[in-house]
């Protein structure tokens, strides 16, 4: 048969406008989108652009480059900049490292004990569902200049904790397990008989590892070194609290802005850090996302045959037992600590500092620290696993804009969004407000927010947003597209196949998101510092207070509830989503 | 189980253009394909990989969108429609069942989209679970299931819901040989049962004769042929088709006269008299096309043979022969008792030319 | 997908609701008892004509009665950004709203944050008053034209200095505090080092130690108004304004540079390094000093330089528009009395009370104790913060300039 004379060009009109078509046929999608959209453009683009246009403003408003020049020839500021990459960049290799030694103990090596394995898992869990300062706060008790095992047992006057070495410590063992969770997830979800294949034609344990299994997980690992360093680069607490010498740009920010009072240099800065992160995401997005590979199709693989050779087993379950034992005792080291008098001085028993810790703030700090946190977590984590199913498995125009705008809020520091929130909403959006007489603007104004719990939740959204997208954009890759095409073909509409397939197949994800998203808003501090009202108390404001006064007894007094808190709501958590997704046994009567 | 009212499904004029990734160059996927598919119909489209047949496949789920051309279910367009509004139930290559699901579920998922009563749901599963043969397997996760365990449970997925049409995306290529001859069976008499129209995606010609009601043999996202197993096969409209499906000899010559269907070649000076399609003029070059299974050997025929090759196979006796320059392939079944020709002898070949194609 | 819906609707009624929220409508003034003519905020038998508090009127001055009467009967309440120990903040706020029966809202923030938040919320302003912190933050404020002016009648409780308050009344002193050094007495014990008694002490390369560990730790002056008052300190001691030597001026910081093991980033940061010995001495308003003696670091020793110090101003203010304009003036009232500062004393803030003893001003006793209580008694520095405050940035420069930029990142934190 011979084809008609008809050139390509004239008619690819045709699909694209079908494709147009059954885009509006599905309502759903596009109510997702418009959501979208609008959320990320209003709570993240428009209070950025607010304040970052300021690093690009002189005082009478004309656009200048000025204040860049000015920051660009800032001691202050170069320090900052070069201590901030060299520290993103070491704790980005060292938690992936370390997060894949964990993952791969996990999924491939059969460890001796169950308790051994249990060990892992708590260990690696540990830093997720803790705020993320504990740990500096333990490592200056053990090793900072009166710590006990410095100062007490060894007589040591050092200051060597504080500073580099300690935030690197301190960040590995807070991020790793965002990176072991990421490899846990990926490492499951390799085909066995792929790697069984390699180890056939005769290669070694090692080279089926770097050959076969690293390559595999390659777009994982760049996301989960990502990840970290963009983590690292944002934190303000441990550098706050151990940087010691070392500052960084978030903590030079804030300084800036709090100590200096220089809101345009502190500006142009947060846009230097900006455009960092910025450039990072989008190295990863363009260069790793192209060896992008789907390895979990419908086809179910069979489980793995676990590795029980010794040459293996016993140097990796000692290297990763010593780094549990390190870990566990600086998480054990809180409750002691809260027990002291004095921490360094007066080694006496007491319990002064809970009694202090409810004295000062009472029970409200914890119960809404708790109220917001719940209510923001679920949000977080459904719309962070919708933007990766968007973005991963359907086509249309703002997709990019989603997928960068909702991974922006990771690259800001906390402090900086917090002060563009008051900016962006004190008087209005665009400060439309101020055009009503006092009192008296009309909603659509949205300065009713300020001030208010929601625009907090508001910011732990944001706040915890990207780490969720990025874990779900990951899970999503690994899942074939003919099995959503499936429930789609058999007449599932976006929403049911997001609900009743995609969702449960990245459950793990899912909820790993939720816990995430309930921790670090419960445990954030920079982003809500200034957003802090007499209406809302947050714990975390205390912890860092009385880590800041010296008590280091009531940091971990408080310290100490919040983790049992945080700890019970995990609980509560997994038994509520036990059942979430999973097929119930059927009973066939005959 | 109860059938519902049937519905066919008309392709008119489709195409689809797809641009190469490296040298960005758009070039058709499907070209200028009609089909008119009878309701409860089982049609196969056969071709190499890359000719388009499961792009086709992909238009008809509402996967993809053609560039040129309308879809229709029955009366209705359907190019506008999403894929979860289409009446139809696809079978993927890989079966993308769901991991998360027992096979219950699996089965049951688009039955529970349609809103089925409970009981209803259970009853529908359970029948269907029985036809496929796999009872007592409903609590199974799907990772617990063998190879064709699975592929069952994603037929059944597809059948339960009862869809003007089935579609099939060479469900069969991942499973063994004997499996594979088991299920198409299978999927063949479940298909007639349920009485859905149905649209075969493969790559292998015997799966697509055992099977089809009708084949398309799609080539470089052409319809190279169109037609039953037999017309496919005695009667391939090109030496591509001829070759595609089973073996094909050629005896190279001129076409000397057509008359209707009826042509004239000269091949080696003797004219001989058989099927042509009208697609020919007399003075083109031609060849007379035989299957091999169609020839056979004698001390006298229409022409002469000079073995290259003779091997006892059991079923057969396979000889290999040159009739001038042409190659000539022949299975002589049921040797026994017959004449063995030897590598080096003078034979004659022999055939029915009303067996034969000329193309 | 119907959860989604639901969560979406659930996130929408939020922000309605967070929108319809408005405040609760004012009380009216009720009828119920008889207004006293003269006195049209009392009723006949002397109580607030708001006739729903149980406010004790009879112990206050009729324009503090007017004030108390105008806020109940606008329904006002006050909301307080605090700047001093969180629990004083609180406790002041819980007073106050005990005292007027007017209800108070209260949040503690650092000094710095309290003046970028009061900034940014400019044009809605969500606090009516500040309460504590050093008037260095309240100088810029009112240079910002953050601060609305307001002369309290108890400006008569004040101690005379015009240190005290602000000539333009856009702030009022409410307590003091004396710039120090705090020693920490077994390390000196054990390093052979007697407790300095001044400033040009520091200097002395005695203060680190034969292995190269510096003893000293200072507030960062890029940070800390701690720090930038030890630089002026430093410039009054050695003749500021009028005769000032600033060779010697550049060659003290140069050498007590030298000295010290580090800079931090808040104001009380040595404050708090002093008693676990992370430094030998420590510079900080000695009244963190105090703070950390009475935690129990009995290991602390106060020195007043006897070359003359420095102090800082503890204030108040009203913020300019707020919306409660006669319980923020209450409030500020409210500061100058006994019943307000006495109480900073209970809550980690032993600073030296700005009030006379005849408004009842009880001085905390720990300060006695150490002598400090008297700051009459004290060699102060003649700071005049008005003078001051606008050259801090300079001064700050000028500091940086002499101890190098790449030293300082070595120590600063």
């Amino acid at each position: 048969m011979e084809a008609k004379t008809v050139t390509p060009q004239d008619y690819r009109s045709q699909s694209k406008k079908l494709d147009r078509k059954k885009f509006w046929n599905d309502p759903i999608l596009i109510a997702m989108i418009v959501i979208m959209v609008f959320f990320l453009t209003l709570f993240i683009v428009y209070p950025l652009v607010m304040l970052l246009s300021e690093a690009l403003r002189s005082s009478d408003g004309h656009f200048t480059l000025d204040t860049i020049k000015e920051t660009l020839n800032y001691v202050t500021f170069k320090t900052a900049f070069f201590n901030t990459l060299k520290l993103g960049l070491i704790v980005g290799v060292t938690s992936t490292v370390v997060g894949m030694l964990f993952a791969y103990i996990d999924v491939y090596v059969k460890t001796k004990t169950k308790i051994l394995a249990g060990l892992f898992n708590v260990v690696a869990t540990m830093p997720v569902v803790s705020p993320p300062f504990v740990l500096s706060l333990s490592l200056i008790m053990l090793f900072g200049r009166t710590g006990f095992i410095t100062k007490s047992l060894f007589g040591l006057r050092t200051s060597g904790i504080y500073g580099l070495t300690g935030l690197i410590i301190v960040q590995t063992l807070t991020f790793f397990p965002v990176c072991y969770l990421t490899f846990k997830g990926l490492l499951k979800n390799i085909d066995p008989s792929i790697e069984e294949a390699a180890r056939d034609i005769g290669a070694s344990r090692m080279k089926v590892f770097t050959s076969v299994t690293l390559p595999l997980m390659l777009p994982g690992i760049g996301n989960a070194f990502l990840v970290t360093f963009i983590e690292s680069i944002a934190d303000f607490a441990n550098p706050m609290i151990i940087g010691g010498n070392y500052d960084t740009l978030a903590t030079s920010i804030y300084l800036q802005i709090t100590g200096s009072l220089n809101k345009n240099i502190a500006s142009a800065m947060a846009l230097f850090l900006l455009l960092l992160t910025m450039a990072l995401f989008l190295l990863q997005k363009y260069w790793l996302e192209r060896k992008a590979t789907a390895t979990l199709t419908g086809k179910a693989a069979r489980g793995r045959i676990l590795i029980e050779d010794k040459g293996v087993r016993i140097p990796l379950s000692i290297l990763a037992g010593a780094v549990s034992i390190f870990v566990i005792g600086l998480y054990v080291l809180i409750p002691i600590g809260s027990l002291f008098n004095l921490w360094g001085y007066d080694y006496s028993l007491t319990f002064k500092w809970y009694e202090y810790t409810f004295a000062s703030g009472g029970a409200k700090q914890y119960t809404d620290s708790i109220t917001l946190a719940l209510i923001s977590a679920p949000i977080t984590s459904l719309m962070s696993m919708l933007i990766a199913w968007m973005v991963v498995k359907k086509k249309f125009a703002l997709k990019g804009y989603i997928e960068l705008v909702s991974m922006m809020a990771m690259a800001v520091p906390g402090i900086v969004l917090g002060i563009a929130y008051i900016r962006g909403f004190v008087t209005g959006v665009f400060h439309v407000a101020e055009l009503f007489p006092r009192g008296q603007a009309p909603f659509w104004t949205l300065q009713g927010l300020y001030g208010t719990g929601a625009l907090v939740v508001l910011v732990f959204i944001v706040r915890s947003l990207p780490v969720g997208t990025r874990n779900g954009i990951a899970a999503l890759r690994q899942i074939d597209k003919s099995i959503e095409e499936a429930a789609t073909d058999l007449g599932a509409n976006s929403g049911k196949v997001f609900t009743s397939i995609t969702l449960p197949l990245i459950k793990d994800s899912f909820i790993s998101g939720l816990i995430t998203s309930f921790v670090r808003s419960i445990t954030a501090i920079s982003a809500v510092i200034l957003l802090v009202n007499p209406r809302v108390n947050l714990i975390t404001y205390q912890i860092s207070e009385s880590a800041n006064k010296g008590y280091y007894g009531a940091a971990c007094a408080a310290a100490t509830i919040l983790i049992l808190i945080v700890y019970a709501a995990i609980l509560l958590l997994q038994i509520f989503t036990k059942y979430f997704g999973t097929s119930r046994y059927i009973k066939r009567e005959e | 189980m109860e059938t519902k009212k049937k519905k066919g499904i008309v392709l008119d004029h489709i195409s689809k253009i797809y641009q190469d990734p490296k040298t960005k160059k758009e070039f058709y996927a499907v070209n200028d394909v009609s089909l008119n598919i009878e309701p409860g119909e089982f049609v196969t489209l056969l071709g190499p990989s890359g000719c388009g047949k499961t792009t086709t496949l992909r238009m008809i789920a509402g996967f993809e969108s053609p560039d040129i051309g309308e879809i229709y279910l029955g009366e209705e367009k359907i190019n506008e429609k999403t894929p979860d509004k289409r009446d139809t139930a696809m079978m993927f290559q890989n079966y993308a069942l769901f991991p998360h699901m027992n096979v219950f579920d699996n089965v049951a998922y688009g039955l529970k989209l349609r809103g089925f009563k409970k009981d209803e749901i259970r009853e529908k599963v359970f029948a269907i679970l029985d036809l496929v043969e796999l009872k007592g397997m409903e609590n199974r996760m799907t990772n617990q299931l063998s190879g064709g365990q699975q592929q069952r449970v994603a037929l059944a997925r597809a059948l339960v819901v009862q869809p003007s049409v089935l579609l099939f995306d060479e469900p069969l290529s991942n499973l063994d040989a004997n499996l594979r001859v088991q299920m198409r069976t299978e999927i063949r008499r479940i298909q007639q049962e349920v009485g859905s129209t149905a649209v075969y995606v493969t790559h292998d010609q015997s799966e697509a004769m055992s099977i089809s009601d009708k084949i398309v043999v799609m080539n470089k996202g052409v319809i190279a042929q169109m037609g039953t197993p037999t017309e496919i096969y005695y009667r391939p409209a090109s030496e591509f088709v001829a070759s595609f499906i089973g073996e094909a000899n050629y005896l190279r010559g001129t076409l000397i006269s057509l008359d209707g269907e009826n042509g004239v070649i000269e091949v080696l000076g003797r004219q001989i008299e058989a099927f042509c399609h009208q697609d020919k003029n007399p003075g083109d070059d031609a060849a007379l096309m035989l299957r091999p299974e169609s020839v056979t050997l004698g001390d006298e025929g229409a022409l002469p043979a000079r073995v290259v090759l003779s091997c006892f196979m059991g079923a057969y006796q396979n000889y290999h022969v040159m009739v001038g320059d042409n190659l000539i392939k022949i299975t002589d079944y049921n040797p026994k008792g017959k004449k063995i020709y030897a590598v080096g002898d003078q034979a004659w070949l022999r055939f029915n030319p009303s067996d034969g194609t000329i193309l | 997908m119907k959860k989604i819906f639901a969560i979406v609707l659930a996130v929408i009624m939020i922000f309605g609701a967070v929108a319809c929220s408005s405040k609760p409508a004012g009380n009216e003034p009720a009828n119920n008892a008889a207004v006293s003519s003269d006195t049209p905020w009392l009723t006949v038998d002397g109580k607030c004509a708001c006739g729903k508090c149980s406010v004790d009127m009879s112990k206050y001055s009729p324009y503090i009665q007017q004030l108390i009467y105008e806020a109940h009967k606008n329904g006002e309440t006050l909301t307080v950004y605090g700047a001093c120990d969180e629990s004083y903040v609180k406790a002041a706020g819980e007073k106050f709203e005990e005292l007027f029966q007017i209800p108070a809202e209260e949040t503690r923030y650092a000094t710095g944050e309290l003046f970028t938040k009061t900034e940014e919320e400019k044009n809605n302003p969500q606090a009516d008053v500040w309460f504590g912190g050093s008037n260095d933050y309240y100088f810029k404020a009112k240079d910002a034209g953050l601060l609305q002016a307001y002369k309290p009648e108890n400006e008569k409780n004040l101690i005379p200095n015009p240190a005290f308050i602000d000539k333009d009344y856009e702030w009022v002193g409410i307590y003091t505090g004396v710039l120090g050094i705090m020693f920490n007495m077994d390390e000196g014990k054990e390093l052979g080092l007697e407790a300095p008694k001044t400033w040009a002490e520091l200097a002395d390369p005695k203060w680190t130690d034969k292995d190269g560990n510096k003893l000293i730790a200072l507030p960062n002056p890029e940070t800390s108004a701690t720090a930038t008052n030890f630089l002026a300190t430093q410039k009054y001691r050695l003749g500021y304004p009028d005769n000032l030597d600033s060779a010697a001026l550049e060659k003290y910081l140069k050498d007590f540079d030298k000295n010290v093991t580090q800079y931090t980033k808040s104001g009380s940061g040595p404050s708090k390094m002093v008693g676990p010995g992370e430094c030998v001495v420590g510079i900080s308003f000695l009244h963190d000093g105090v703070a950390q003696i009475a935690n129990g670091y009995k290991n602390i020793q106060l020195i007043v330089p006897e070359d003359g110090t420095g102090f800082e101003v503890g204030a108040a203010a009203i913020v300019k528009n707020d919306k409660n304009p006669n319980a923020a003036k209450l409030f500020i009232e409210f500061c100058l009395t006994a019943d307000c500062v006495n109480m900073g004393k209970d809550y980690q803030s032993m600073q030296n009370l700005v009030i006379t003893d005849e408004a009842g001003a009880i001085q905390p006793e720990l300060l006695k104790e150490y002598g400090i209580d008297d700051l009459s008694k004290l060699n102060l520095v003649p700071y005049d913060v008005s003078d001051v405050a606008p050259k801090l940035k300079e001064w700050t420069q000028e500091w940086l300039s002499y101890v190098g930029d790449d030293e300082r990142h070595q120590k600063k934190s």
